[in-house]
């Protein structure tokens, strides 16, 4: 790892918070970095990270701020990113909205922030439900100065003890995004679901959890037959650093103590080819210097019981193309000229059914001078109560030590990813 | 900067209109701190202290208020001492002598009951780099160190490290090292982990601190509490414990293999490479190995932030060097997204071709097929390249791959065609019968196309295969008649010699226009080297139309074209040792730790470094020898890289031309005087870079092909010792046999050869043989060594040629035996 020094520029590369943790770097080191991005931008051989001197900054940008980490030596590098993304979560859940504006506002903070995040170039805490409980924007009373969280230097390093709700309450999402690639042909290139299980915890004390799945390889080990639920199969799974790994490795339990709030529980990744649950084929007629015309055809091709909400189905035109007509059945068109690009909202996509719209644009007798990529057609949309992959959660078992009743909500929602068909 | 201006004092002039803001600024804190109603609210304190961290933040020099901000931090509020020791920490190296007034209150805070303010305190009061503290930090350390808080100990324990780089010899004197060494068994995770760090980096000379069995074991059991950054530290400490046996590491990578599933990709990065470097021994278990640790870090590449895919795909990108078919059956994996940024996209690009394969070779044209119309021009462009290499790589696929090239001709963007054409030069080379494909595109093309280098490339084309296709003469033809247009000397240079070279091919529909083209060169072209240039084919004609149409009409050179050594092979070999240093910036500059730890030049990407290094390797081979025909060569060199770039060079470019072995007629020599005398000053120069050129790829039309791997040096210098390392060390060998047509001496034909710079290494007589040992040397530093023996009863001369380079082999085996027709061989040999 090793970091020598973390900058928060803005985007002309001005300091706006910087903390030298090793002091072997100058710190005016940081005005080479903004030219050489550029240079290097210009040149078409960008990079997140980029070497002047044998100084190497790595950085992230986020929003109007960038976030970078200088280091002169052969540091880990995929530790050095991942920990800029969750100096990102921390501010982000300190200040809601991380920006140039939010930083200068909170300077004192970020500044306090950064001294405990690190130390010498090393992590130390960065979990910010820990830092918020000694770490806040409220003033306290000189007597009641905080000391350090037991969590900190725990091996539970992310639940503070003592924590009480009147209600006891779990919130459980199962997300599932599709991401999908499908050529201008028709032929699905790649899918997969990346699926991630949320939790709202909202639990006093300690308390220890059993979440069950109809996890396929558990059914097997326990010859349990799934019977009319289908068991899933778990490959490609990520769990958060509360889960006892070794235990799901031996008997596929998950069970963890979990912080507190919200958090991602695990994520997995499943590359079965699934029939696409949105499917759009689109004609288009091209009278160059005269007009283009688009038929699209969108088709849903999940169960008729479920409905796709907030449906946006993204078509790019031409730069050039003008006077927009549209017809459709179903939803609104309209034409963002910013994006060049029809967008087509459909607000209720039931199952099984198929829509038409046919969009006419006019374009200019001359061509443009530069030719145009072909940006694929994108579609957005979110389909409550259910999953792809056929995931469920079986049970949620939650015991603590007072023996409180609480209360598990589980909620199922599918939405795209990466959901793009290239076009002609 | 405002330094200055405060030596004033600034109550003399208070706030008036026309004070420099910065001294106003500074002015008005001063007189806020000093404010005693302030001092007394702590919330208005804070308030006034927040403004002059805020000034300091923006850059303005506060430091003047040393003094009062020593006061403040007095104060029991512990937001008002995190920013007094801020604002300490940043200052006191300026003011060392101040900063002495602090120690006591650090001292103090030390002692606080509240371990968060001792932690605070140990913390900066050891960050303040003032070795003139140091005896004063010493005692709170060694007290830290044994704190009842695990706060105070981690923060004490980093603070080790810090004195440390203050002054070395005051730690390893203070025996504080041994009590951090006693703290790695302790019950706090978080001061263990700070001990690990703090002891590798002070035996960091002995690369950390030596790994036993009982402590591996430890970290390996306790690994589950340590935070998730902790566990990546711990687990490259336990990379470096070397498993005494099989057993053994299966038995730790049981334990680590849970580590996979660790959402901080950080930890799997260290798992991945405690499983490549412990397995790394057994080769049998390799194969299972890589399947394994490719699928978090494909899953990582694949779901995660833009920053880390490329941080992925760099490490993948190894591990696909040390297995080719790894990625068989994930190329999808790696098809781009149309959102992600460019540096995703062309790693990914690079991976997909590597890692293409027979199994999975349509899926892979498809997709780059897709990208050729991406917006990025840059993008469209190295698909492309990608596609010509695939088609070269894989002979079976090839048609396939030719067939798409050929098809982008069709699509009518400039770019696409540009890039396609420059790349089909290359493949022609390679599978020479396709040329009757795409020449009937190459009309269309020559009207549409305005960028040079591909019009260079269709003209090549147009010259080299010309017979493929019947309209081919007057394709030239229209060039020939607007040549008063063309506005590239590039063009008008190839057009010269694919004219000549289509004239020995198809005299009759030829000869009118090259009458035209070259008097219109020789009478009217302002381009030195062009001009040149005609004149000599002009001359040679006129000379002998024979002698002309040899050396114009060389077989063309998909031989030379595999003897390039490829910058790429270098990478190969680079890449081989990354695997050692796993999981670190060396991956992703694709350079070993050394190579860019202390340059100091700025660094861009690989190609350039690799240009550098290239650069290097030439002037140095050239440095070798001092005589005159050295100082020629190295112009030769230079010239080779700074293609097309000045006049004055041009003009020793065409030097080099007249140079050739074959041009060795007096007639030339006499048709270009000016040469001439240059000519005499280097009698033997490089008669394949020559050769080269008359392949009409003059290094301006095709930098990419003008190969540099077949040039010999001059007075190439290798002792025995090494040539004998070198013979048993190289692998890559070719054997050869001709028959002589007389039975030279040994002296004349070592003659011959030095005269080609190739030199004799030992030479000795047998019975009926004569053995000969040479060695040359190419301009990139890389030997070639010869074994011949010649057998003189039946004249066979067999010869063993051995090279790194395997690709150098065929073509180093024709320059020996072009060495010996005519005197010893008859050419039909």
């Amino acid at each position: 790892m090793v970091a020598s020094a973390v900058f928060l520029l803005d985007l002309k590369g001005k300091v706006l918070i910087s903390r030298n943790y090793r002091g072997d770097i100058p710190m005016n080191a940081v005005d080479r970095f903004m030219p050489l991005l550029l240079d290097m931008e210009e040149e078409g051989t960008s990079s997140p990270i980029v070497i002047a001197d044998g100084v190497t900054f790595v950085y992230v940008k986020h929003s109007n701020v960038y976030l970078v980490a200088t280091t002169k030596r052969n540091a880990n590098v995929a530790m050095i990113f991942v920990y800029l993304h969750k100096l990102l979560t921390v501010f982000t859940e300190y200040f809601k909205e991380l920006e140039e504006e939010s930083i200068r506002d909170n300077f004192v903070i970020v500044y306090e922030l950064l001294d405990e995040l690190m130390d010498f170039g090393y992590p130390q805490a960065t979990d910010s439900k820990i830092l918020q409980s000694y770490i806040t924007q409220e003033y306290h009373k000189v007597e009641e100065a905080p000391r350090p969280p037991v969590a900190l230097t725990n091996a539970v390093s992310w639940r503070p003890p003592n924590i009480k709700y009147k209600k006891n309450e779990v919130f459980l999402d199962v997300v599932e995004s599709v991401n999908m690639l499908a050529n201008a042909n028709g032929n699905v290139l790649r899918s997969e679901i990346v699926g991630a299980v949320k939790m709202r915890v909202f639990l006093s004390g300690m308390p220890e959890l059993r979440l069950g799945l109809n996890d396929k390889v558990l059914f097997e080990a326990t010859g349990r037959t799934a019977g009319k639920a289908k068991a899933v199969e778990l490959e490609d799974v990520k769990f958060h650093q509360c889960v006892r790994l070794s235990r799901f490795e031996n008997d596929r339990t998950i069970s963890f103590v979990p912080p507190d709030g919200e958090f991602e529980l695990m994520s997995y990744r499943l590359s079965t080819a699934v029939k696409p649950l949105i499917w759009i084929e689109a004609v288009v007629e091209r009278h160059s210097h005269s007009r283009v015309e688009y038929l699209i055809k969108a088709k849903s091709q999940f169960k008729r019981r479920s409905i796709a909400n907030n449906v946006d189905i993204v078509i790019p035109v031409p730069s050039d193309a003008d006077s927009p007509k549209f017809k459709t059945t179903i939803g609104t068109v309209t034409y963002s000229p910013e994006k060049n690009a029809i967008v087509w909202n459909i607000k209720q996509f039931p199952g099984g059914k198929e829509f038409l719209m046919r969009a006419h644009f006019g374009l200019p007798s001359i061509d443009a001078e530069d030719q145009e990529g072909r940006p694929p057609i994108s579609v957005k949309f979110e389909i409550p109560y259910f999953t792809t992959s056929g995931i469920q959660v079986r049970y949620l078992k939650i015991i603590e030590n007072s023996g409180y009743q609480a209360l598990p909500w589980v909620r199922y929602i599918t939405q795209n990813g990466d959901y793009q068909l290239r076009m002609n | 900067m405002s330094q200055q201006h405060q030596s004033q004092p600034q109550q003399q002039r208070p706030g008036g209109y026309f004070v420099d803001p910065k001294r106003g600024e500074v002015g008005e804190l001063r007189s806020l701190l000093r404010n005693p109603e302030i001092q007394r609210d702590v919330k208005k304190h804070r308030q006034a202290v927040q403004k002059v961290i805020a000034t300091m933040t923006h850059g303005i020099d506060v430091s003047p208020l040393f003094s009062e901000m020593i006061m403040v931090s007095a104060s029991k509020d512990i937001t008002l001492k995190k920013m007094v020791y801020l604002y300490l920490c940043n200052y006191a190296e300026s003011n060392s002598e101040l900063s002495l007034l602090v120690i006591n209150t650090l001292q103090k805070d030390c002692r606080d009951e509240n371990p968060m303010i001792r932690g605070l305190a140990l913390r900066n009061m050891c960050s303040l780099r003032l070795s003139s503290l140091l005896e004063y930090i010493l005692p709170p350390l060694k007290n830290g160190l044994a704190d009842r808080s695990p706060y105070v100990r981690k923060t004490a324990v980093m603070g080790v490290l810090k004195v440390y780089y203050l002054n070395q010899q005051a730690i390893l004197d203070s025996g504080l090292v041994s009590t951090v060494y006693s703290l790695l068994t302790e019950t706090s995770p978080v001061v263990v982990v700070n001990c690990l760090v703090v002891l590798n980096e002070i035996f960091s000379n002995e690369g950390g601190i030596e790994i036993t069995k009982p402590l591996a074991y430890m970290f390996l059991n306790r690994l589950l509490e340590f935070n998730e950054w902790a566990q990546g530290i711990v687990l490259d400490f336990v990379r470096r414990y070397s498993p005494t046996s099989e057993d053994e590491v299966y038995e730790i990578l049981n334990v680590l293999d849970s580590r996979f599933k660790h959402a901080n990709a950080g930890v799997v990065f260290a798992a991945v490479n405690v499983f490549l470097q412990m397995t790394d021994s057994l080769p049998h278990l390799l194969d299972d190995v890589y399947q394994r640790v490719k699928v978090p870090l494909l899953t990582f590449m694949s779901t995660g932030t833009p920053e880390m895919s490329y941080v992925c795909l760099q490490h993948l990108h190894i591990l696909l060097q040390r297995r080719p078919r790894l990625f068989e059956s994930d190329i999808k994996l790696f098809f781009c997204k149309h959102q992600e940024p460019t540096y995703v996209k062309l790693k990914k690009l690079e991976l997909l071709t590597d890692a293409a394969s027979v199994a999975n070779i349509q899926d892979v044209v498809d997709e780059l097929t897709a990208y050729v119309t991406d917006v990025d021009v840059e993008m469209a462009s190295r698909s492309i390249a990608a596609l010509s290499k695939i088609a070269m790589r894989f002979e079976s696929c090839a048609e396939f791959c030719i067939n798409q090239l050929i098809s982008f001709l069709e699509l009518d963007i400039s770019h696409v065609s540009a890039s396609t054409l420059l790349v089909l030069t290359d493949v022609l080379r390679k599978f020479p019968d396709r040329a009757a494909d795409v020449l009937p595109q190459l009309s269309h093309c020559l009207s549409s196309v305005d960028i040079p280098e591909a019009r260079a490339a269709i003209i090549w084309m147009l010259g080299e295969f010309g017979e493929a296709l019947p309209a081919s003469p007057y394709l030239l033809e229209t060039v020939v008649e607007n040549v008063k247009d063309e506005p590239s000397h590039v063009v008008r240079q190839q057009l010269l010699t694919s004219c000549m070279k289509l004239f020995f091919k198809r005299a009759p529909e030829c000869q009118s226009m090259l009458g035209q083209l070259l008097e219109y060169e020789v009478n009217d072209e302002t381009h030195m080297d062009v001009h040149d240039r005609a004149l000599l084919y002009y001359r040679l004609l006129r000379n002998d139309v024979e002698q002309a149409a040899r050396i114009l009409s060389v077989e063309n050179g998909a031989a030379a074209l595999r003897a390039t050594r490829f910058a790429e092979d270098e990478l190969l070999e680079t890449r081989e040792k990354l695997l050692e240093v796993f999981n670190s910036l060396s991956v992703v500059y694709n350079q070993v730790p050394e190579a860019f730890l202390s340059q100091q030049v700025p660094y861009t990407q690989h190609k350039a470094a690799y240009g550098e290094r290239y650069f290097a390797s030439l002037t140095n081979s050239s440095e070798g020898g001092q005589s005159t025909h050295d100082e020629a060569s190295r112009r030769v060199i230079t010239l080779q890289h700074q293609s097309s770039t000045g006049n004055l060079l041009d003009v020793e470019d065409d030097m080099t031309f007249g140079l050739d072995h074959a041009a060795g007629d007096a007639s030339i020599q006499s048709a270009v005087p000016m040469r001439a005398a240059a000519a005499a000053a280097a009698p033997h120069s490089h008669s394949l870079h020559s050769d080269q050129d008359l392949l009409g790829l003059g290094a301006e039309v095709a930098p990419r092909s003008s190969s540099v791997g077949v040039q010999l040096v001059p007075n190439a210098t290798l002792d025995p010792q090494n040539f004998e390392n070198l013979w048993f060390a190289t692998t890559n060998s070719v054997e050869a046999a001709m028959t002589l047509s007389v039975v030279p001496t040994m002296a004349e034909l070592e003659r011959t050869f030095a005269a080609n710079n190739i030199a004799t290494m030992a030479s000795s007589e047998e019975l009926e043989a004569m053995r000969f040992y040479f060695y040359a040397q190419l301009v990139t530093g890389d030997y070639v060594l010869i074994e011949a023996v010649f057998d003189i009863p039946s004249q066979e001369l067999a010869v063993t040629l051995k090279a790194d380079q395997a690709p150098l082999l065929g073509e180093m085996v024709r320059i020996f035996k072009s060495c010996l027709i005519g005197k010893f061989m008859n050419p039909d040999d």
